[in-house]
């Protein structure tokens, strides 16, 4: 146990039973991991050939088999374009129009008073429950997928945006209109930088919700996308190509969380800590 | 945050003034929408929606379905959020354990748990066991990592004034690295609850035959547009509620946490 125990907090403490294996020959570290999936993959394979049927759970085979079948045909790729371009278009545009409501109404603390409410009781509402009406308003076409997520997206956004005006400190804004800012001017140069790192965490955080938006609009109702292919599959009762399915939606979040990631590093550092 | 120091500081002078506002204008601005702009038939008012949450309250249809989407979140949640946490416990302090959970952990968490519904139907059916699993499944996969940051956070002298004073192993889990932990395990369980509300009501939308899930769903295939909104309504008043329950018992029942950072 006390070989757990290093002078940090760090992941150190972690590691340090990990060092401990490796000196008495275990492989450790990333050689562990991988030597984990393998065990995973295999005991899949097993599960599936010895104690489940195939339209339980199809094996790891099968369905890379399957992904090769779909992605020959076309099929993957272009259910794949349709969901990523769905979070793309609701996303970007939920975002803008949010983080503009949200600095505007931060700005008129009496209408953000008003309806800051409303827009948290909204916020509380799983975006799911919203696919019906959406679907009733906007038909079952793009429209009515776009308006899930950018409804999400906006409502995340101008509350972050909002919030972010509320810390913005009030000597620069005072110091901008004092050299004659006028006040669009003081919008755009002053609040908007000052209240962007929570602008940045809101957009963080409505990625998420946004991919799972859509997940949730493609599987209650749609003709095209990876949820849509994923409920087709169970209607159909081939769960390999679920499977294929879910395991995609898992590598495009996974690559959209990682892009984001990357961007706010290596572009968007210096308004990472938050405002002071 | 103090809101003096920010524009918004002006608020406070509106007094009840504000608060009625927010309830009223937003409902008057539907109401108008509702009956002048859209139709009446597919977004309705609040005055016919309220009617309609009014006769299903009377009827007992409403509190039916609460109860048992309640029952599922917090019967899921419970289970899965102790699993987690005892999971996310040993990983932060065994690197043999955290390695063979990673990569299942890295696919579990990348995966949207709504798009797993699907597969967890051909799984169990539409039955209890189903929602069950998965909101155990989402609970545990997000609890791990928040219990993990919590318990890597604690500073090691604390462990180690404890394992010098001869405390055992059990000891050291629940009186050092519990409390020391639970900053961050209590915003893990937030975000948890969050999920596993948006999880449920997915769950019952896509695959079961009662909660408030079913009854949106139910609802749209009737063209029932009124119970629909009643619905989205009473979803909006859980999550509310929810939030504000678990701010009240932190506050209440554990003060000394409720202060979010705290020296080691």
């Amino acid at each position: 146990m006390a070989t757990a125990l290093s002078p940090s907090g760090s992941p150190e403490a972690v590691l340090a039973p990990a060092r401990a294996a490796a000196r008495r020959g275990l492989p450790a570290g990333p050689a562990r991991q991988a030597a984990s999936a393998a065990v995973l993959v295999l005991l899949w394979q097993g599960l599936s050939d010895w104690v489940f049927t195939p339209s339980v759970l199809p094996s790891p085979v099968t369905v890379a088999a399957r992904a090769w079948d779909l992605t020959l045909s076309g099929a993957l790729p272009r259910h794949m374009a349709t969901t990523l371009g769905r979070v793309l278009v609701g996303y970007v545009t939920g975002a803008v129009l949010g983080a503009a409501f949200g600095l505007v109404i931060g700005c008129l603390p009496r209408v953000e008073g008003l309806l800051n409410p409303s827009l948290g009781f909204v916020r509380s509402i799983p975006p799911i429950a919203f696919v019906p009406v959406s679907i009733i308003l906007f038909g079952i076409g793009e429209a009515s997928k776009y308006t899930i997520v950018g409804y999400l997206v906006f409502i995340v956004l101008a509350l972050s945006a909002a919030a972010g005006v509320r810390e913005v400190p009030r000597i620069r804004i005072r110091a901008a209109q004092a050299l004659g800012a006028p006040g669009p001017t003081v919008l755009v140069k002053v609040i908007l930088p000052s209240a962007f790192p929570f602008i940045l965490n809101g957009l963080r955080v409505a990625l998420n919700l946004a991919f799972m938006a859509v997940v949730s609009a493609e599987l209650i109702g749609a003709r095209a996308g990876l949820g849509h292919l994923i409920m087709d599959s169970q209607t159909m009762l081939e769960t390999d190509k679920m499977l294929v399915g879910i395991l995609c939606l898992g590598i495009l979040g996974g690559v959209l969380d990682r892009g984001a990631d990357l961007v706010v590093r290596r572009g968007l550092a210096r308004f990472t800590h938050t405002a002071a | 945050m103090a809101r003096t120091s920010g524009p918004a500081g002006v608020t406070r002078r509106h007094g009840w003034l504000s608060p009625a506002g927010a309830l009223v204008l937003p409902l008057a601005a539907w109401e108008l929408m509702s009956r002048a702009v859209l139709n009446p038939a597919l977004v309705p008012p609040p005055s016919v929606v309220a009617q309609t949450a009014y006769g299903m309250l009377q009827n007992g249809e409403l509190f039916v379905h609460i109860a048992i989407s309640l029952r599922r979140i917090f019967l899921g949640f419970l289970l899965g959020w102790a699993s987690g946490m005892v999971l996310g416990a040993v990983a932060a302090r065994s690197a043999l354990v955290w390695d063979a959970l990673r990569p299942l952990l890295a696919v579990c968490s990348a995966v949207p748990p709504i798009a797993l519904i699907p597969l967890v139907m051909v799984w169990f059916g539409i039955d209890e066991p189903a929602r069950l699993f998965l909101i155990v499944y989402l609970a545990a996969v997000l609890m791990v990592p928040s219990t993990m940051s919590g318990v890597r956070n604690i500073a090691p002298i604390r462990i180690r004034a404890a394992e010098s004073l001869g405390a055992r192993r059990a000891d050291i889990y629940l009186r050092i690295m519990l409390p020391d932990a639970f900053p961050f395990i209590l915003t893990g369980l937030r975000i948890t609850l969050g999920f596993c509300f948006m999880v449920v009501v997915a769950a019952e939308m896509i695959g079961a035959n009662s909660g408030i899930g079913y009854l949106i769903m139910q609802s749209r295939y009737y063209a029932v547009t009124t119970k629909m909104f009643v619905g989205i309504l009473v979803l909006g008043v859980m999550g509310v509620g929810f939030d504000a329950l678990f701010r009240r018992l932190v506050a209440v029942a554990l003060p000394r946490f409720a202060v979010e950072k705290r020296t080691g």
